[in-house]
């Protein structure tokens, strides 16, 4: 066994352009598929890890997602507002230990405008029960304090005192700028990897006053209708409890919904895509071992003479097989390992980037379960790609017999 | 004693349709240095094939060292051939990506008869070989490809030689070779197999080369299938 590990190194070594490209393809592939599976899992992760600790989000009628994009994600539009009596009817319930209320609708500079009060910063968690840390400033301070996310601050370049106005609506060329309403920016969050590094958060009172005053309503700073709120329970036996009760208020048509469950459904319509994506870097494994098979196959041909070498030396049949099979499996491992050097590299010198860009964190962690079975998923197929070669020169040795008719 | 016994033989490749090969009776005694001539179509590569186990005959039986190689497995003759048999090929004898002492050694690497009891000396009696056959003891770390074919023939004899097998067979060693270079390198070959006391069976078309040999048989007169 050792001299045919030796023979078939030695003949990578004489072949070394095609061994190296058949390594690259290898090396290539497995670069893709590790990949493809570290942004899957990855955004699965912080996806999951966007809400935590709420126990249900309370908007107007509506589909789960729907709710969950809007209040969460701050994508898209909410349908109805929440009267202000309703929001308190079950902020005063006895089972609620805190509620977060939400105003949304309006935008900076593209970024969405939250209006909420200062409980966002102390019962708002994230990831596994992270609460919102302040990497500059404080809360909002007073009415027209304004707290900004991670990226607001580092794409606008905005630094705490900072004076900003408003606009209605989430459309940037609006006309309706609330110009006369100058906040300030009192406090900037560090980055959470979620949507609130995205977010401008102000107080309601101001939400209110700035509609106040575009409107004809009185300023009383009092809000008088809210978007969605949060809610804690004292106990985690009371949420569905909780949650009919709001499903079934009669006054004004309400919708609680669990975030676990919520976030479940908008991923299973997600990963649709990650999955097609996880496809295509299964294919272009197979192409890779395509690539090196017709490379392999070519070569035998040039091999025919060393083949019957071996073979008049009293090599055996099942001994070529192995070496050709052998240099197959040096081949593919050589290129795993080679892939996934190169993905904690590119992990090692892109992540920072990635990190502040997309707000998505790849660790250089080891190689997760997953990406093991696929490592030995790729290893296997190129054993089994392996025998065509093997089993062509085995049949070539056996009809050359001692001499090779080139 | 005869170290190569040949019965009522036929063989046909299975790609042909006709029988390529049809020998009564032959028979090599051990120790002897037999030339067989063998012009191409006298069914030469056919010979060698059954010769060294690596086809089996259809009909009749080949023996080599009175063992009969058609009742052995196809394992058990890649083993006999690994053990009892070296062989010289007309030319490209090497593995090209192997050097040369490499190349020499690959036959005890194989076989453990032949290998003898460890690395050490084996590469001692092949530079020993290589010594005798003429090569340079400095070209034994070189790449095969830098030597010329006159140097490739006797490193392949080396390797041919090493562990002293039974029987050597050459399948016209020389045609690559210009006559001087031929000439020598039969008379170091045959200084040798009479010192390992090897069974050497030498083929050729080449006339001019007989006069060193015990026995001159022709395969021509011995195979009963006409020149193809």
């Amino acid at each position: 066994m050792k001299i045919l590990l030796l023979l078939s190194w030695k003949s990578l070594l004489n072949r070394k352009v095609t061994s190296l490209l058949s390594i690259l393809t290898i090396a290539i592939a497995v670069l893709l598929l590790l990949g493809v599976e570290r942004v899957r899992s990855q955004t699965k992760q912080s996806f999951a890890n966007t809400i935590s600790a709420t126990d249900l989000i309370v908007g107007a009628r509506s589909g789960q997602v729907n709710l969950l994009l809007y209040s969460v994600f701050r994508m898209g539009n909410p349908t109805q507002n929440i009267s202000w009596k309703s929001y308190r009817k079950f902020a005063d319930d006895k089972r609620v230990a805190w509620t977060v209320p939400f105003s949304l609708g309006d935008s900076h500079r593209s970024f969405r405008v939250l209006g909420t009060n200062s409980d966002y910063f102390k019962y708002y968690k994230y990831s596994n029960k992270q609460p919102l840390v302040f990497a500059d400033g404080t809360g909002f301070d007073n009415q027209f304090g304004a707290v900004i996310g991670s990226q607001v601050a580092k794409k606008l370049g905005y630094v705490v005192g900072q004076k900003i106005v408003v606009a209605h609506g989430v459309s940037d060329k609006s006309f309706n700028r609330h110009d006369n309403s100058p906040f300030t920016v009192k406090g900037i969050l560090a980055p959470t990897g979620t949507a609130v590094d995205k977010t401008v958060h102000v107080t309601l009172q101001a939400i209110e006053a700035i509609h106040a005053r575009l409107g004809s309503h009185q300023s009383n700073a009092q809000p008088s209708q809210i978007t969605a709120f949060l809610i804690g329970t004292h106990s985690k036996m009371q949420i569905f409890s909780l949650q009919r009760q709001i499903a079934n208020y009669k006054p004004q048509a309400l919708s609680a919904i669990l975030p676990g469950v919520a976030l479940q459904e908008l991923w299973s319509i997600m990963s649709i895509a990650e999955q097609a994506l996880l496809i295509v870097a299964f294919f272009v494994v197979i192409a890779g071992m395509l690539g090196v098979l017709s490379s392999l196959l070519t070569s035998l041909q040039a091999r025919r003479r060393e083949i019957a070498i071996l073979r008049g030396m009293g090599a055996s049949a099942r001994q070529i097989v192995t070496l050709l099979l052998t240099e197959v499996v040096l081949i593919s491992n050589i290129g795993i390992i080679v892939g996934v050097a190169l993905m904690y590299l590119l992990t090692a010198t892109l992540s920072g980037y990635i990190r502040s860009e997309y707000g998505l964190t790849f660790s250089m962690d080891m190689l997760n379960e997953n990406e093991i079975l696929f490592l030995i998923a790729v290893q296997l197929l190129a054993l089994l790609v392996g025998f065509i070669p093997a089993i062509t020169g085995y049949r070539q040795s056996l009809s050359d017999g001692m001499t090779v008719r080139s | 004693m005869n170290i190569i016994e040949l019965n009522q033989l036929t063989y046909r490749w299975p790609s042909n349709h006709e029988v390529t090969i049809s020998i009564d009776d032959l028979s090599i005694e051990h120790g002897k240095k037999v030339f067989l001539h063998g012009p191409s179509g006298s069914g030469k590569s056919t010979l060698l094939s059954l010769l060294t186990g690596i086809n089996t005959a259809n009909q009749g039986s080949v023996k080599v060292l009175s063992t009969s190689l058609g009742e052995l497995n196809a394992a058990d003759r890649d083993k006999f051939r690994a053990e009892h048999i070296g062989y010289i090929y007309q030319q490209f004898n090497l593995i090209p990506y192997l050097n040369v002492i490499e190349n020499v050694t690959l036959p005890c690497r194989l076989s453990k008869r032949r290998g003898g009891a460890s690395t050490d000396v084996y590469n001692s009696q092949a530079l020993t070989l290589l010594t005798r056959l003429g090569v340079d003891e400095n070209l034994a770390n070189r790449a095969v490809t830098e030597l010329s074919i006159g140097q490739q023939q006797r490193v392949a004899a080396a390797r041919a030689l090493m562990g002293a097998p039974e029987l050597i067979i050459a399948d016209e060693p020389c045609s690559a070779l210009d006559d001087a270079n031929a000439q020598s390198f039969l008379e170091l070959l045959i200084t040798q197999v009479e010192e390992t006391g090897s069974t050497l069976v030498f083929v050729s078309h080449d006339l001019r080369l007989m006069k060193q040999f015990d026995d001159c048989l022709s395969l021509n007169d011995i195979n009963k299938i006409e020149g193809r």
